[in-house]
């Protein structure tokens, strides 16, 4: 039997898929220090190097995956582990709900597997194309995720290899910190944002020093709720100003 | 609790974050104010993902290493307003990672 494909149907797929490998080639670079540098991390612990390359796909979260080593390392208990987890990784569940729109309305299979690539690079990606939705953001989606999975956990295999062999480099981390700084200038545009840059950066580490594990999403809120107060009172006083 | 025990289990409960709002609770019946809240989500998870991570990084170290890595920091912010590239960003960190590390830190 003959299976025929409907060209134009097929154009708008096609180019999701393309948009996807080329948001995943734009963060690679960094994607692929930032996954050294844990790799290297990883390697030097007590965890094993099957159980880290491993975790680089199946956890596909960086500083989860560090902090649960570093916990697992120090003898840390199951619960200690989970709760650091989850407060590591409980931006995930706001990028969800972010992006749940998108995900409404796919197959099932989608829906399961597919949150399985939502990290800080593929969520950012996707928001810079909004024009994505349907089977145009499925296309888009598996493809910016497997390809940033791809690059990451080649990353971490890397690390684990070479690490033994690099010198110590104790700041190799802020290789990570400069991909989110370039990701970030592109996204402080207006006084909302600003203030919620502001404010996360600034309650984030204070948070950590008193509880470390939640600086991030702390942080984070903050910032939320910042950037919810200033955009109503900038709307408000734009309103009244065109009304006068 | 073995290496492999440890990976299987953050595997799964970072799925489990993930699916929250996307399957058990389905995040596109959230109110419209908590959906215009998460507008904000991006500026503020990466400042606070820089800042953190930055403190992380210097609290061990003299006050002359903090103050390269601070200036490397804004370098790099100064030169991504200029031009957004991801990946010169990241190259400009490595070169002051290794100047750093390997002339200021020994």
């Amino acid at each position: 039997m003959t299976t025929f494909t409907n060209p134009a149907s097929a154009r708008p797929a096609v180019a999701a898929r393309r948009d996807g490998i080329r948001d995943a080639l734009d963060v690679a670079p960094a994607l692929l220090v930032y996954g050294v540098t844990l790799g290297v991390l990883i390697g030097s612990t007590v965890t094993g190097d099957g159980a880290g390359l491993l975790g680089a796909p199946l956890i596909y979260a960086g500083s989860a995956q560090l902090t649960a080593t570093t916990m697992f390392q120090q003898g840390a208990g199951l619960v200690a582990i989970v709760g650091s987890v989850v407060a590591v990784n409980a931006r995930l569940m706001v990028y969800g709900a972010a992006l749940a729109p998108r995900f409404a309305g796919q197959p099932r299979w989608f829906r399961l597997a597919g949150v399985h690539f939502i990290i800080d690079q593929t969520y950012l990606a996707a928001l810079r194309r909004p024009d994505h939705r349907g089977r145009e953001f499925r296309e888009y989606w598996l493809a910016v995720g497997f390809a940033v999975m791809a690059v990451w956990s080649a990353g971490v295999g890397l690390g684990v290899l070479i690490g033994p062999r690099l010198p110590d480099l104790p700041h190799l981390s802020l290789a990570g910190v400069a991909l989110f700084i370039a990701m970030l200038v592109r996204r402080v545009q207006d006084a909302a944002g600003k203030a919620a840059a502001a404010v996360a950066a600034a309650v984030g580490p204070l948070s950590a020093a008193a509880m470390p594990g939640i600086g991030v999403l702390a942080g984070t809120a903050a910032g939320i709720v910042a950037g919810t107060i200033v955009g109503k009172f900038v709307g408000e006083f734009t309103g009244k100003k065109r009304r006068r | 609790m073995n290496g492999l025990t440890y990976v299987l289990l953050t595997a799964g409960v970072s799925w489990l974050l993930r699916l929250t709002f996307v399957v058990l609770i389905s995040g596109d019946r959230l109110p419209a104010r908590i959906t215009a809240a998460l507008d904000h989500t991006a500026p503020a998870v990466l400042a606070a993902l820089i800042s953190v991570g930055t403190v992380t990084s210097i609290q061990h170290d003299s006050g002359a290493v903090r103050l390269a890595v601070l200036a490397c920091l804004l370098g790099v912010a100064a030169v991504a307003r200029r031009r957004p590239s991801v990946a010169l960003s990241v190259g400009i960190a490595l070169a002051a990672v290794l100047t750093i590390d390997l002339l200021l830190v020994r």
